[in-house]
């Protein structure tokens, strides 16, 4: 049974800081069905605990300094940016000399490190190092969203479940 | 087969390459993958500084072909994705 509570409550917290119905769904569904799934629930909440854990960070807030090193190193490790140039104060256009293709692919590597997803008109306003980390503080100017991996994790989760359902009822 | 009368903005150029990315990054193959991505921008990089409008939505209406080609094939890849990780992606 514990088992079960630990799975639910990883799911909550993974959920719970996600906006996406994908997260919030599952949870509801399991904690509704109430009797003893061992087994099929642990495999279940294990497989997806992994992802939740693969998953940069089910926690909506980052620490600052954490997200700034992030965040430059991050800058410095892309090939057509300038390493020495990279502090955060640092503007796109002017300091680090980027065009806008340059800066759709500074943006793309974001949401990939961060596992976030920004929006259009948000990634265009984006233009200096200090908005970046300002982004990851901030939760409510950016979406969260699970890797897109957790879609068919969340399948294969409720298939486990009911298969082990299907096999316990005598 | 131009997109038609008008000529893409500057926004929709850069929103169809995000998109083109994003699909990008939803292949499970490691070499697809970035493939598909030094391919988007290399290709942009390329088209950057043309000028006449006839060519520009030509060059944009075969990035939204290529676009959607990458939607259906990263689907099916990922029908039948292998278990096994490339040695590429196996973190330090």
């Amino acid at each position: 049974m514990q088992a079960v509570r630990a799975g639910i409550r990883a799911l909550r917290s993974s959920s719970s800081s996600a906006r996406c119905l994908n997260g919030a769904s599952p949870a509801t569904f399991m904690t509704g069905k109430g009797g003893g799934f061992k087994l099929g629930f642990v495999a279940g909440a294990r497989f997806f605990s992994q992802s939740a854990a693969a998953c940069s960070s089910p926690s909506a807030f980052l620490e600052k300094e954490e997200v700034t090193t992030r965040v430059l190193d991050l800058l410095k490790s892309i090939s057509f940016v300038d390493p020495s140039k990279v502090n955060p104060m640092a503007n796109f256009k002017d300091d680090l000399q980027l065009d806008m293709l340059e800066n759709v692919e500074v943006m793309m590597a974001v949401e990939e490190e961060f596992a976030l997803d920004i929006p259009d008109n948000e990634a265009y306003k984006i233009s200096t190092t200090a908005h970046l980390i300002d982004l990851h503080c901030n939760p409510s100017t950016s979406q969260m969203r699970f890797p897109k991996l957790s879609g068919e994790v969340l399948f294969a989760t409720l298939l486990c479940f009911l298969a082990y359902e299907c096999g316990v009822h005598q | 087969m131009a997109s038609g009368v008008l000529t893409p903005t500057r926004s929709e150029v850069l929103s169809l390459l995000r998109s083109l990315l994003r699909t990008a990054g939803d292949f499970s193959d490691y070499n697809i993958r970035e493939y598909a991505k030094r391919r988007t921008i290399d290709g942009f990089r390329q088209n950057r500084h043309l000028s006449d409008p006839s060519t520009i939505s030509a060059a944009f209406s075969e990035a939204k072909s290529q676009l959607e080609i990458a939607k259906r094939q990263a689907i099916v890849y990922n029908l039948y994705a292998p278990k096994a990780k490339s040695v590429m992606e196996i973190k330090q």
